[in-house]
């Protein structure tokens, strides 16, 4: 983005300390537009009179059927940033996708929504640094028959393997078949972040090699180990909106699941969980094994050897899990074969299968077999691969064995990479088969047996790319590969899936859902296949637990260019741009490190050696003697954030951690002090509350006797006020957000930034603590053991999220002390902002209490136009020297009155959603109009939980938060009573 | 004070000639008197609306098509033209040189096109809805009458000649009204206040910068 810019800057005034180099520059600058404006005024005085610069404009030659130029039109698609296969509304304008949108009332997105990784797929589309045509190695432009002729010749000479990610399509299978039938190829596929282990346990126990669907809506107590499944884990979009409808405490209901988590860092899903116990991954085998011999009765599964969980705890669990049977679900994170083995076990054992598991519709989003991708390796090794064609994958990079893998691919005679973006491992490969982005293309996905879903395109492609299955079938020699992808595709749902049903109205769906049509018999449980099952001795290692885990920003790394990701902080630690290793704050005391002070990291892996130093960041609440860092960055070819930083590989964005994953085992190694500190850019410094009700929080059997608990305190009085009072005769837009809800995905952030147009600033200006989004999710840990004053310090504390955006106050401090009027109260009780007014005294900034303004220090251009077909049309571009921040998405609030008036109706409730509504996952957010009684903002600020943020300093926010509600069970209540907020 | 004087006077003199010294860079920020009211700039082709609004009577919305369903009301595009001019080679000499610069630019839908001058320039941060103007809203006129069609039934939207003047009458486009904030807002007050006064819902929005700002 705007990294090249700066860069250049900071080259002019080289040789200064940075900070007094910004601040030159600034007052330089400052001065210099300064003397611009006065004299272009004076000009203008003088030669009015002056022609007018003309703009131009050019109308197309014919318009195409159906499309006005500035109309919005919606298609339906899938999401193809992770194999979850996502229901996705794609929102084009003229001819070019806009903005991304979650499906609603698809079965993978029952709430709408997405994840932050789906809601920034539109990067790749416009990233300048794309795979624009068919390249040689090296970069070389050749062109589409050269390439075909010599991948032609390659299948024909034998031993070929074709290596891809998840491929859950029917289309795509059978198009994979087709290839592999011709030549011969053997099909490998893998997935970066395995969930080999739960097939395989299932081959084991159910004689059926499948990852299973987990329901969590039937699911009313949830035990979860290490699988943190409202982030990442499998389908994180689908489970989160099925978890929160049984956690749903608005509307009269008065029913609220069991979440428990047990983890060893800390993940969103252990933030929102009822309870949260810390232990050492090498112990969650000892956990499982004590829980299981719990529930048999006997000690069938041996020892448990010993672990941090106290028996009580276990013990109560093991009861409310008996009393949920049919109800309960058991699910773990873990890669080893045999704890996922214990886990079906207790799973039958608890009336699951059939229940809260299903084997019938079964996931397919996850089909990576380890075992064949360990076959291809050796083959490689063995010189038996002749030609090896990558599709759609970057093994180089996010293979544990990455560099291994680099050198082998050397070795092979003919490689082909089918890709539409230039990594790791395509630069390695003799010749390169451009793939159309995933929005310039037909595919096909089956991400629940019997669910297919179809993506279409939202544009034509935008390079001389080419779909990269045509291109499979045209080297299969089938007649299907000289024509488009779509032909194939269509032709295959007609024979095969629609049944009658047309082909426009498949498309128009995006979604064929014949679940039902599977009837195959539910494999049964062979309780043998657990006897003497052995998991239950703590894994021992020297030194330090090393985890590596998949963040819920960069996902497993392919995402690893896009800057909106980049930009996010993580969600715990607030950390963006780059990887740290995470510590417990009594480690990081034990080794005598603090925040941002290098740690090198390195172990010994399978006879691997990794090794590499990041910055330590505290992460309260994580078990001792652990290490975590997170995967997907270290990414060394991905765009220009990594390339316009400089040469490749010395300006990688963190450290690629993909190394330490142990396939099974808990890795050890060791973690100590290094030389000097690297600067971690963290959004959010303080996570305590220090006492005050900010984040409020009450208990479920709290809530039940008292709606109001936790809510209940005494405020001064807050009613004096200089400013009148606001009458509304027309609308009174108000926002409700559900911290019950929340599970602090990110998600609302990316929707945010994509809709309105927010700059991404890059990790400088983020220190310089000038990042630009419009919404952010405060993280707050509870905590009443002694830290440092602003930072948690207990051993084990929970944690909470609350989205904050412009609380659009009726009494607003940003409004009093603007000298010329450009933020001002509107007559359907916005706070507006108009940037044309602004002249940027940042006085408003200064006296908001919530802190939601944003100032553009710099004009934050693209470097290159491209990305700017990414920018939304409705909204201005804001400029250096303008305040911004959150204008509850005016522009589609006044898209929605204009569609009603249009219509002649009144404004339907829930016919306008602002952004982060509609990019959240479990419907936390809501906003509607407070002056019709039938909106669902009124019975919801009606609410008992319903609190204003700061309301005691009588601002009188627009925006009103629901108290969260844990149900934790009765005995943590006591223990916990003297805690908390209230 | 004299030395006063000559600081001043060169920093007068400096602000004066910087932008002449430095070239200015933008030159549209420096306005034609009341604001290119009476912006008439050369077209690639003469287009008359005269002749074609006027004497042929053609309905604005056959080549303003977006008019009612988007932001923008669109120049036509060139297939709009050919509709006709696949036959028409006009009459007069100035026609027939017109017109066969339009069937270059269109060479059986495979030429460049036509670049227009663009004649209504409010800036960038303006977000003006031709069809919340033209379908949605209501308008009363001077003397206190809504607008009614043939039948002399209220229809909703405002007559394009309010804001454009009598297209029928000008030749190549030109820019009728100021388009400054003022003429808006008196506008929309005016109408409130008129509808007010017939009992109607007062919709225009006056106090909200978010209408127009964003």
């Amino acid at each position: 983005m705007d990294i090249e810019i700066q860069t250049k800057k900071q080259d002019e005034l080289a040789g200064m300390p940075p900070e007094m180099q910004r601040e030159l520059e600034e007052v330089s600058k400052s001065r210099r537009d300064f003397m611009k404006v006065t004299g272009m005024a004076a000009m203008g005085a003088v030669i009015a009179g002056c022609t007018a610069k003309d703009r131009l404009v050019k109308p197309l030659l014919q318009r195409p059927e159906g499309v006005t130029p500035g109309v919005v039109y919606d298609y339906a698609t899938t999401c193809q940033g992770c194999a979850a296969g996502c229901g996705m509304v794609m929102k084009v304008r003229d001819g070019r996708p806009v903005k991304l949108e979650g499906a609603r009332g698809t079965p993978i997105t029952p709430l709408g929504g997405l994840c932050a990784k789906g809601m920034a797929q539109l990067w790749g589309l416009y990233d300048p640094d794309r795979v624009k045509d068919p390249l040689k190695k090296g970069g070389e432009v050749t062109t589409w028959d050269a390439l075909d002729s010599a991948a032609l010749a390659a299948v024909k000479g034998g031993s070929v393997w074709l290596l891809t990610g998840t491929v859950s399509g029917p289309a795509a299978n059978a198009a994979i078949k087709k290839f592999c039938g011709a030549t011969g190829a053997r099909h490998v596929a893998y997935d970066a972040i395995s969930s080999h282990a739960i097939s395989a346990a299932h081959k084991a126990t159910h004689g059926t090699a499948v990852v299973p669907h987990y329901a969590f809506d039937k699911a009313k107590v949830i035990v979860s180990f290490d699988a943190d499944f409202l982030g990442t884990w499998i389908s994180p979009v689908e489970f989160a909106a099925n978890w929160v409808k049984n956690r749903d405490l608005t509307d009269g209901r008065r029913t609220m699941s069991r979440h428990v988590q047990f983890e060893a860092r800390f993940s969103i899903t252990g933030a929102s969980a009822d309870e949260r116990f810390r232990i050492p991954n090498a112990q969650r085998g000892a956990v499982l094994t004590d829980l299981a011999n719990r529930l048999a009765g006997d000690k069938r599964f041996g020892e448990a050897g010993k672990h941090d969980v106290e028996a009580t705890v276990l013990e109560k669990l093991v009861v409310e899990l008996m009393d949920a049977r049919g109800s309960a679900l058991v699910v773990s994170g873990s890669d080893n074969v045999d704890q996922q083995k214990l886990v079906n076990w207790i799973n039958h054992n608890l009336g699951a299968y059939g229940n809260t598991i299903d084997l019938r519709n079964h996931s397919n989003q996850a089909l990576g077999n380890d075992d064949s991708l360990a076959e291809l390796l050796k083959a490689m090794e063995s010189g038996g691969v002749k030609t090896l064609i990558v599709y759609g994958a970057n093994p180089v990079y996010d293979l544990p064995e990455g560099a291994k893998f680099k050198d082998l691919l050397a070795k092979v005679p003919n490689t082909i990479a089918i890709s539409s973006h230039d990594d790791e491992t395509t630069s390695e490969c003799a010749w390169i088969a451009a793939d159309h982005n995933a929005f310039e293309n037909w595919n096909d996905f089956e991400p629940l047996k019997g669910l297919y879903q179809l993506a279409q395109p939202g544009i034509r492609p935008l390079y001389r790319t080419r779909s990269g299955l045509q291109s499979l079938l045209l080297w299969a020699g089938d007649a299907a590969g000289k024509k488009d992808y779509r032909e194939f595709l269509k032709n295959h749902w007609e024979a095969n899936l629609l049944g009658g049903m047309a082909w426009t109205s498949a498309v128009e769906l995006g979604v064929l859902d014949a679940r039902g049509s599977i009837v195959s018999n539910m494999p049964v449980m062979n309780e043998a296949s657990t006897s003497g099952l052995k998991v239950g001795a703590v894994d021992q290692g020297q030194g330090f637990e090393l985890v590596a885990y998949e963040s819920v920003n960069l996902g497993d790394g392919r995402n690893g260019g896009n800057g909106w990701l980049q930009e996010n902080g993580d969600p715990l630690t607030r950390t963006n741009w780059g990887n740290y290793v995470a510590l417990s704050p009594f480690t990081m005391a034990d080794l005598g490190v603090s925040q941002g002070d290098l740690v090198s990291v390195s172990a010994d892996v399978d006879g691997r050696k990794v090794s590499f130093e990041l910055p330590a960041v505290r992460q309260p609440g994580q078990a001792e003697k652990v290490a975590a860092v997170a995967l997907g960055y270290g990414r060394t070819r991905a765009g220009r954030i990594i390339h316009g930083r400089g040469e490749a590989d010395a300006n990688a964005i963190g450290q690629n951690a993909f190394g330490l994953l142990g396939r099974g085992k808990v890795v050890f190694g060791t973690v100590s002090k290094g030389s000097g500190s690297e600067k971690v850019a963290v959004i959010q410094e303080h996570d305590s509350q220090e006492g005050r009700p900010l984040l409020k929080e009450t208990t479920f059997g709290q809530w039940l006797k008292n709606p109001k608990s936790g809510n209940d305190e005494e405020l001064p009085p807050k009613d004096l006020t200089l400013w009148r009072k606001w009458e509304y005769k027309g609308h009174k837009w108000e926002m409700v957000v559900d911290l019950n809800k929340c599970i602090g995905c990110n998600a609302c952030q990316v929707a945010c930034s994509t809709e309105n147009n927010v700059p991404i600033v890059g990790k400088q200006e983020v220190l310089n603590r000038r990042e630009m989004h419009w919404i952010r999710i405060d993280v707050y840990y509870d905590d009443d053991s002694p830290g440092d004053g602003k930072l948690s310090n207990a051993h084990n504390p929970q944690a909470g999220f609350q989205p904050i955006m412009c609380q659009h106050c009726e009494n607003a401090p940003c409004e009093t002390v603007c000298p010329v009027l450009a933020t001002i109260h509107s007559e359907e009780g916005l706070n507006t902002q108009a940037y044309n007014r602004c002249i940027g005294t940042r006085y408003c900034a200064n006296n908001c209490p919530y802190k939601v303004r944003r100032f553009n220090w710099f004009t934050y251009k693209h470097s290159d136009l491209t990305m700017n077909l990414a920018l939304n049309p409705d909204l201005t571009i804001r400029s250096q020297g303008v305040m911004e921040k959150c204008s509850m998405c005016s522009q589609r609030i006044y898209e929605g009155k204009r569609m009603a008036n249009l219509h002649g109706q009144k404004v339907k409730d829930g016919s306008i959603r602002t952004a982060c509504q509609s990019g959240c996952p479990t419907e936390a957010i809501v906003i509607g109009d407070a002056n019709d009684p039938e909106a669902r903002v009124v019975k919801l600020r009606q609410d008992g939980r319903n609190y204003q943020l700061l309301g005691e300093i009588n601002t009188r926010p627009g925006v009103t938060y629901l108290a969260k509600v844990r149900n934790r069970a009765p005995k943590a209540v006591e223990s916990h009573e003297g805690h908390g907020h209230d | 004070m004299s030395a006063k004087l000559a600081v001043l006077f060169l920093f007068m003199t400096v602000g004066f000639a910087m932008p002449v010294l430095l070239g200015i860079r933008q030159i549209s920020d420096i306005q034609l008197p009341n604001w290119h009211t009476g912006y008439q700039p050369e077209q690639p082709i003469s287009y008359s609306h005269r002749l074609h609004a006027g004497y042929l009577n053609i309905d604005c919305q056959y080549c303003h098509v977006g008019v009612e369903e988007s932001r923008h009301a669109t120049i036509p595009n060139l297939q709009t033209c050919m509709n006709c001019h696949e036959l028409v080679q006009g009459q007069t000499e100035e026609a027939k040189k017109n017109i066969s610069k339009l069937n270059e630019a269109w060479a059986n839908g495979k030429g460049e096109g036509v670049t227009w001058k663009r004649v209504h320039n409010n800036p960038d941060f303006v977000y003006f809805s031709h069809m919340t103007h033209v379908r949605i809203a209501t308008y009363v006129d001077d003397n206190g009458k809504q607008r009614t069609d043939e039948t002399g039934a209220a229809i909703k939207g405002i007559d394009c000649l309010v804001c454009h003047g009598d297209m029928k009458k000008v030749g190549v486009g030109v820019q009728y009204q100021n388009l400054t904030m003022g003429w808006c807002l008196n506008c929309h007050r005016d109408q409130n206040e008129r509808q007010g006064k017939l009992g109607m819902a007062q919709r225009a929005p006056v106090n909200a910068c978010d209408a127009c700002h964003r």
